[in-house]
């Protein structure tokens, strides 16, 4: 699965540690998401796109 | 600010308050692990050559008895705390300890036909807890790369 997390983390001037404290998870873990090695829980994602303000599916979509 | 950071930061190593948690967590896990390899090695070695009075034989037995549950607690409270990626990583090691451990006891116990001496109980426990460590590195290394 794809997303564009890095790009939302961009605009918004955040480090991944940054984002990682406001989720409650390890930098690894939102290192690991952006680069598409690890999907997040439903729970997770939902963190992420609350977060965010964006709904999930703008954030993470299925690779073409 | 480098949005790329595959490697660790000065942050990690500060430590945010989920840093610390996992890093107090996993300490945790440790030192009672230590106590519990600790009290098998001394109880073993203690009671098997009768270096201690007899009044003190039962307690020398069941310490690591008594002690298996309280690790596997500190375990559950490891797991239960840290993040889903780490649970992952966890849950991942489990599965290639346990196929890594049962490849190489039937290599064993199949080689023991021929003359290869069968693995003990000790080297049993070995290979699985050898197996796990290996699998959580693969996994680690396959997240974190």
């Amino acid at each position: 699965m794809n997303n564009k997390l890095k790009v939302l983390r961009a605009e918004r001037d955040l480090s991944q540690s940054a984002l990682a404290e406001e989720l409650d998870v390890s930098r690894q873990t939102i290192n690991a998401i952006e680069k598409g090695r690890y999907d997040p829980s439903l729970p997770l994602a939902l963190r992420i796109g609350r977060y965010f303000k964006t709904p999930i599916e703008e954030i993470f979509f299925e690779e073409m | 600010m480098n949005f790329d950071e595959s490697q660790q930061t000065s942050a990690d190593k500060e430590g945010s308050p989920y840093v610390k948690k996992e890093r107090n967590l996993s300490m945790n896990y440790v030192f009672w692990c230590f106590l519990w390899a600790v009290t098998i090695t001394v109880s073993d070695y203690t009671v098997e050559r009768e270096l201690i009075p007899d009044m003190l034989v039962w307690p020398m037995v069941l310490l690591p008895i008594v002690l298996t549950p309280v690790v596997f607690y500190q375990y559950y409270r490891f797991y239960s705390g840290v993040d889903e990626m780490t649970r992952k990583i966890q849950a991942d090691s489990f599965v290639i300890a346990f196929a890594l451990g049962m490849f190489i006891l039937i290599a064993f116990m199949s080689l023991a036909n021929i003359g290869v001496a069968e693995p003990g109980v000790n080297e049993i426990f070995a290979i699985f807890a050898i197996s796990g460590m290996i699998g959580q590195v693969f996994r680690t290394v396959r997240y974190n790369r």
